[in-house]
């Protein structure tokens, strides 16, 4: 490994209430990874996601964001965040796709001033890689899911973050646009050599697309991005039931 | 369950009759040991005129307490029950005690003697400015109920509470009889006083925050212009607000009366809006704590009423 | 027709009305949009216990009000935190504590009743120049605390996660504009009172939600709707002699009537 190390996670806990959440995650994360979390509801995927954004405060352990102590760190804008559609905005909320992704240049220190031509110019550009220049005036609620979850990379992608967390971004969204939307994030990957973390459920599809699978279970990391195929098979077969194996097997 | 029921039913029953006879028996050895009448007086000028008649022959207590504006005072439960024993219960009436009715109506004969000290006494509707299309407090709706304002009115009021002691406690009568010519002549003297000093005054316009002064405007050719009506509640809308600003100002009123015990914030825009001084006058409706210590009573209240309209008016 | 104007102290209602105006849906759409109008409510009951104590204490009623208000708005912004699934009940108790003291407060004292009552409801004509004052300094506060912050709030109301995540110090921005909203509620009662207060923070922005193309657009035509509403109910009640909150309240309401029926209309055609 000689690329940068972005995110570096040692002995990490977890605790909700008595609710042991996480234990002991042992994770790195390197520049020009495209890693896939993996494991069923309640495995602690998204928890994990949520700690290394600094939304939720870790019980034990580490995390290092660009070597820096995620208590000091600051350059938020370095990282950006794709949620799930569904419950990320209220439907009815009055503002264009350009009022959504123009907000996130609040903090960007490298990216030009909220309000200004160059924002403007910035907004499109964003928009046009998503195949969304056409709709910076419509409503973000008029849109179709996979629209907006296209607004929603735009917005993540505003402030030129090296590492882009989405988590379950493909929920409620059909299959061409899940198509669609794969597709953009290998360009992501391979082109504009951006880190991509992202949380799923759907394994089938999962496996397929990313460079390395991370697996969880039961608030614990059954394995790495290093694992080989045979033994991430093996723990998915474990952890999921004997029906993963057809979708491996796929592959 | 079922053997429970008539024996609850028994119970109930059994709970009834003592406490029937229980609060009877109470009642009767209380007036047997008393030696006092005990006596309400609903507002502070019928408490004023029953103590000067009754003296200390009479246990008196006044319902509305010291410092509450008498309009929109209610009374609590506890009051209403310490009512019912005792032996008279005096009050104003013209619809100046919105309680007294529904509370008289309750006693359905038994407890005390019932004095409306208005009785019999000549009414003034209410006619004036604006003010009239709300009379919340006021049962009786368009009689101005501040009747003690005018002396010789009050002298008939103290007529009223006079009878009423004499027929609750006649072994007192010679008593309450020299006691009531004794403030008759103080009311008259209050009278020949107030004729004479407003008489040589030139001005006659009377501005008051709310219309309590009727009877005395009335005695004495006085003309009462209120910001609100009757009760202070009833305020005036903003249009109401403007015509009288027109009024004061047309007529070049360069003062407003105020009084103790109500919220001078309208008068006070009025006073603001025109350019007016503002001056105390004091309905007498009930007195503040601190006027009560300093020795003040009906008599002396009038007293610094005129003293104040004679330096007002007199300008 | 504009006589009224004459009159100081209609001169000053319909001055503290157009601060109101912008004051209200200004804090209102974001309110609306994080489907928090319940705290509106919540806090204008509070602020009228204020003046309640106020009147009992003798000390400056609105004063009191803010005081009040403020207090409860940051209690109910501390348990929205730490009791996230219970901020519904949060409020709600905190209304009723409010609405409960005031009324303990009124019964204690017998002769505040008058101009209680203007403050419940709305009093045009008690608008005097203390008042005034702090309407028009502590309103200049708040739009510009709004005007300096729009994006964060904007961002906060469209999507907090997000919002912290971009870096925006999510907490202190809550704290301050839940501040903002018991000052407005504070200044809005003298003329809408505290019953009303919390309807011209959420039917205007209602009716201007439902023409917008934008955000910016959405918050510039509540606050034309709610200047509509304030500046025709108070002359309205000036000349009819009605309550002005009722009566700027019950226009805001028939403007998004119209609204919504005109628009209906529209997409039938």
């Amino acid at each position: 490994m000689n690329a940068e190390r972005l995110i570096s996670i040692s002995n990490l806990d977890f605790q909700y209430g008595k609710d042991l959440v996480l234990t002991n995650i042992n994770l790195d994360i390197h520049e020009g990874d495209y890693i896939g979390i993996v494991g069923p509801n309640g495995s602690g995927k998204s928890t994990l996601v949520k700690l290394i954004l600094g939304i939720l405060k870790p019980s034990g352990g580490c995390i290092e964001l660009f070597g820096k102590d995620i208590k000091d760190f600051n350059d938020w804008e370095r990282i950006g965040y794709v949620r799930q559609k569904a419950t990320s905005f209220n439907p009815g909320f009055p503002a264009t796709v350009e009022e959504v992704v123009g907000a996130n240049l609040y903090s960007g220190r490298s990216t030009p001033k909220p309000g200004t031509k160059k924002a403007r110019e910035r907004v499109n550009e964003v928009l046009s890689i998503v195949n969304m220049e056409k709709f910076g005036k419509r409503l973000i609620g008029n849109l179709s899911g996979g629209q907006q979850q296209r607004v929603f990379i735009a917005r993540a992608l505003i402030n030129s973050p090296q590492i882009l967390f989405l988590d379950e971004p493909t929920v409620g969204i059909d299959a061409d646009s899940q198509r669609d939307f794969y597709q953009l994030l290998e360009i992501f990957n391979q082109e504009m050599r951006i880190t991509i973390v992202m949380v799923s459920h759907d394994i089938g599809v999962i496996t397929q697309k990313v460079g390395r699978i991370v697996c969880m279970g039961d608030g614990k990391l059954l394995c790495h991005p290093n694992s080989s195929r045979s033994e991430i098979s093996s723990m998915l077969k474990k952890v999921y039931g004997n029906t993963m194996d057809l979708l491996i097997h796929d592959h | 369950m079922k053997g429970r029921i008539p024996s609850i039913i028994l119970l109930t029953v059994l709970l009834m009759i003592t406490g029937c006879t229980n609060s009877t028996g109470q009642q009767s050895r209380i007036a047997e040991k008393r030696s006092k009448p005990l006596v309400y007086a609903s507002i502070y000028p019928m408490y004023d005129f029953a103590k000067n008649i009754g003296g200390d022959r009479i246990d008196l207590r006044m319902v509305v307490p010291v410092g509450a504006e008498p309009h929109d005072w209610e009374p609590t439960a506890k009051l209403i029950v310490a009512l019912e024993e005792a032996d008279v219960f005096i009050y104003n009436g013209v619809g100046m005690e919105p309680w007294a009715d529904n509370l008289i109506a309750s006693l359905n004969g038994n407890g005390p003697l019932v004095v409306e000290a208005s009785k019999g006494i000549q009414l003034l509707k209410h006619g004036n400015i604006g003010n009239s299309q709300h009379n919340h407090g006021h049962v009786s709706v368009g009689y101005d109920p501040h009747v003690w304002l005018d002396p010789t009115r009050a002298e008939k009021q103290a007529e009223n509470i006079m009878h009423a002691l004499i027929k609750a406690d006649g072994g007192n009568e010679a008593f309450y009889k020299l006691n009531f010519q004794e403030f008759t002549g103080k009311l008259r003297n209050l009278d020949s006083l107030y004729s004479e000093t407003l008489s040589r005054l030139d001005k006659r316009e009377i501005v008051v925050t709310h219309a309590a002064f009727g009877y005395l405007a009335d005695r004495y050719g006085l003309e009462q212009i209120s910001v609100s009506g009757l009760n202070p509640q009833e305020e005036p809308s903003a249009a109401q607000l403007a015509a009288l600003t027109d009024l004061l100002r047309e007529k070049r009123i360069g003062y407003i009366f105020f009084e103790t015990l109500t919220n001078p914030k309208l008068a006070t825009v009025l006073a603001d809006e025109v350019g007016a001084k503002t001056e105390v006058l004091n309905p007498i409706g009930g007195l503040t704590r601190q006027q009560l210590d300093e020795g003040l009573d009906y008599i002396s209240v009038m007293q610094q009423n005129l003293e104040t309209l004679e330096r007002v008016l007199g300008q | 027709m504009m006589e009224f104007l004459q009159y100081g102290f209609m001169q000053r209602a319909l001055m503290a009305g157009v601060i109101i105006g912008i004051l209200c849906p200004m804090i209102g759409i974001f309110l609306v949009l994080r489907r928090m109008s319940m705290i509106g409510n919540s806090l204008s009951h509070v602020a009228l216990s204020g003046v309640a104590a106020g009147m009992v204490s003798g000390i400056y009623p609105l004063a009191m009000a803010l005081a009040f208000s403020v207090a409860a708005a940051l209690g109910i912004e501390l348990l929205r935190k730490k009791y996230s699934e219970y901020a519904e009940l949060a409020m709600a108790v905190i209304l009723s504590a409010g609405l409960g003291i005031a009324v303990v407060l009124i019964s204690y004292a017998k002769s505040i009743n008058v101009d209680l009552f203007g403050y419940l409801f709305g009093n045009i004509v008690t608008v005097r120049s203390g008042d005034m004052m702090l309407i028009a300094v502590l309103g200049s506060l708040i739009i510009a605390f709004v005007g300096l912050n729009y994006r964060e709030l904007f961002y906060i109301t469209f999507d907090e996660e997000g919002a912290r995540i971009a870096g925006i110090p999510v907490k202190r921005v809550n704290l301050l504009f839940t501040v903002l909203i018991a000052m407005t509620i504070t200044l809005s009662m003298r003329i809408v009172g505290a019953l009303l207060v919390s309807s011209l923070m959420v039917i205007p922005v209602a009716t201007g939600i439902q023409l917008a193309k934008s955000f910016k657009q959405a918050t510039l035509l509540s606050v034309v709707a709610a200047e509509v509403a304030a500046v025709s109910g108070i002359i309205a009640s000036y000349y009819l002699e009605l309550a002005s909150g009722g009566t700027i309240v019950l226009l805001s309401v028939a403007l998004l009537m119209l609204v919504l029926g005109v628009k209906s209309l529209l997409r039938n055609i």
